[in-house]
């Protein structure tokens, strides 16, 4: 029993002297921790893993500068888990009392918003769609879904298409995209004919996609994450056997060994980069465009700039929240990886919808 | 629409259908909830990946992937179940145990070949075969027939075979059995064996179909059972026409109400079965 106490008393004290926040020495710098969660195992690691390198990539510019501060970042593998994210904001916040956290995809986005709201965190996510109207410490830089569903109609009115079928995941993203998009093509007058709700995970769409066949739709057009996309787009030519497919993001969203599937249909994505940035991307880290990747690193860099920028009495202390988010509200026409960028009163970065098509395995962006 | 129906019910059935058999029969002489058949379908589609992967011709991966199978079904019956049985352990306990390997395992297949989504290949790339009616992916129509060869084989091998005669004489009795000097344990391995050869080619013919995650045990057991449960655990044709029931609802479900409700509906089935007709839809006699 005594060596128990003992023991617990000796654990005690080490996790205390761990969590003691030293006073930085006289030449050090004040550290800015960011905290970096990312799905970079599971269905969506290749976009994980090149948003990660885009991170460190920009991380890495910011170490050639003279900074007012030091910057290191925590990255952490959320593997697209809403759970796991939320023990990872929480890590973040309490043991590693992080800064700033940065994620991706509204599928963990809400989660983290909350715990970073709660607990006066900045959070920059890159998600389809996430609500902060309330949320003042909650930031999202990703084509807004009013963007991509005027994109989408735009094409589909090109196309000449009457009707519509609908299918999406069953989450929160999918359900407010979803509802966005399926109102804003019924305004257009186009006719949605049929709607499909599929949980996470769901391989066998036969008798759903049979079932909106049965509706005659001009054209498909789906929000379908793997691992659901590649099955989709395989049983859709199996049962229709037309072309009439189109996507919202999703297509060049699965691992690169399934694009070809997608030969000859076209999506509606989120902005890229720049090809200045896309380009410098490819040669330093040898890696594919990948969704978020130029948003993510335009976000570290709001981050990084918002502290550089933010008053400070002295240079040995961190500058205050508020004084960041003041910093954060006022960034304007900054030149971006997706180019111009703004932020919006509710901590949302404009941008526009690209429509690309998959030729020969490869996204080729359409220009209309 | 109806053709559609038809057709689903006979692809998504068959899938759960050879599950659903190999359950039945594994049931038969080992009666409780065995989680690791789940973890030997997996194996089979994971070993066709990496097989194929290496450049494998598929014949031979086809016949490796189904011997790896059966060697590991055979490997779990006589390093953890037999051992546990001789001690004895009770159903609950050994059901505990292959939940516990099961969970191994998955996660050994997570750490080697990650948690992604895998599939054996492209089957709009494949041969499509003509039923006259309607044209069918390759995968799809040998996942029909091999459901349909399976049943009249194991039917013919339980009815017409001495060791199937022996199989069904562990399952009337277990005790029986022993006293007239069957060798129970060497009846259950071989089941076992059949079965790590049914799961294996299920494991194949799903990653060929729908494609593979570490957790594709699981979910193939569950309808599995729920399929062989739902036709009676007594028989074989229950487990058949059980599984084919089970997809037919799951179909019907999606096309009346909505596919978000596909699991719900498969679920609501399986304990309505076990609630008022605990013994499925072909009652065992006796």
């Amino acid at each position: 029993m005594k060596k128990v106490l003992l023991s617990l008393m000796l654990a005690t004290s080490l996790v205390a002297c761990g969590e003691k926040t030293e006073a930085p020495k006289e030449n050090e710098k004040p550290v800015v921790k960011i905290g970096v969660s990312l799905p970079l195992t599971g269905d969506s690691a290749n976009v994980g893993n090149a948003v990660k390198a885009s991170v460190n990539m920009a991380l890495e510019e910011w170490k050639q500068k003279n900074t007012k501060f030091d910057y290191q970042i925590i990255f952490e593998d959320d593997a697209l888990q809403t759970a796991k994210a939320a023990v990872i904001a929480n890590k973040f916040i309490d043991l590693d009392k992080v800064n700033a956290i940065l994620n991706i995809w509204g599928v963990t986005a809400p989660v983290v918003a909350e715990l970073a709201q709660k607990k006066n965190t900045i959070f920059f996510t890159c998600a389809g769609y996430i609500d902060n109207k309330d949320k003042s410490y909650v930031f999202n830089n990703y084509t807004p879904t009013e963007r991509v569903s005027e994109t989408l109609i735009k094409r589909l009115k090109k196309l000449n298409v009457k009707s519509v079928a609908f299918a999406s995941d069953l989450n929160a993203v999918g359900e407010a995209r979803t509802k966005y998009i399926v109102e804003a093509l019924k305004d257009s007058g186009i006719e949605v004919v049929a709607v499909e709700r599929y949980v996470l995970g769901t391989v066998d769409f036969r008798m759903s996609i049979a079932k909106m066949e049965a509706q005659k739709p001009d054209y498909y057009v789906i929000f379908v994450e793997q691992p659901g996309t590649k099955n989709f787009i395989e049983q859709h030519k199996q049962i229709v056997k037309k072309d009439n497919l189109a996507a919202i993001d999703v297509f060049h969203e699965m691992p690169k060994k399934y694009w070809s599937v997608a030969n000859g249909l076209w999506f509606v994505k989120s902005a890229n980069g720049t090809s200045e940035f896309e380009t410098k991307f490819q040669k330093k880290t040898g890696m594919e465009i990948q969704s978020c990747v130029g948003n993510s690193y335009d976000n570290l860099n709001l981050i990084i700039s918002a502290f550089e920028n933010a008053q400070v009495d002295s240079d040995k202390i961190l500058p205050k929240n508020e004084e960041v988010l003041r910093q954060l509200h006022s960034a304007k026409n900054i030149e971006g990886a997706i180019g111009k960028i703004s932020i919006d009163e509710y901590g949302n970065v404009d941008s526009l919808a690209v429509i690309e098509k998959m030729v020969d395995g490869q996204p080729v962006v359409i220009n209309e | 629409m109806l053709l559609h129906l038809l057709i689903n019910t006979l692809i998504v059935g068959s899938g759960y259908g050879l599950v659903a058999m190999a359950f039945r029969l594994m049931y038969s002489v080992s009666p409780f909830f065995n989680m690791t058949l789940g973890a030997i379908a997996t194996l089979g589609a994971y070993t066709a990946y990496w097989l194929l992967n290496i450049g494998v011709p598929l014949p031979i991966v086809v016949v490796l992937a189904l011997l790896t199978s059966a060697l590991f079904s055979s490997f779990l019956e006589i390093g953890i179940y037999t051992p546990m049985r001789n001690h004895g352990a009770s159903s609950m306990i050994l059901m505990v145990a292959s939940l516990g390997v099961y969970t191994i395992f998955e996660s050994v297949i997570h750490l080697i070949f990650g948690p992604q989504y895998q599939t054996l290949g492209n089957i709009n790339q494949a041969i499509n075969v003509n039923l006259g009616f309607a044209h069918i992916p390759l995968v799809q129509f040998l996942t029909i027939i091999v459901n349909v060869l399976v049943f009249v084989f194991l039917n013919y091998f339980l009815h017409h075979t001495f060791l199937g005669k022996q199989i069904r004489a562990v399952n009337d009795s277990a005790t029986l059995a022993n006293i007239i000097g069957m060798k129970n344990n060497r009846i259950i391995l071989l089941v076992s064996v059949l079965t790590g050869f049914i799961l294996g080619l299920d494991g194949v013919l799903v990653g060929y179909d729908t494609g593979m995650e570490p957790t594709m045990g699981f979910n193939l057991l569950f309808k599995g059972m729920i399929g062989a449960i739902i036709g009676g655990l007594g028989n074989l044709r229950g487990a058949f026409l059980g599984a084919l029931f089970l997809a037919l609802t799951e179909n019907v479900g999606v096309l009346l109400f909505a596919s978000e409700w596909r699991d719900l509906i498969a679920f609501v089935i399986f304990i309505t079965f076990l609630s008022l007709r605990p013994k499925g839809i072909f009652q065992k006699k006796g």
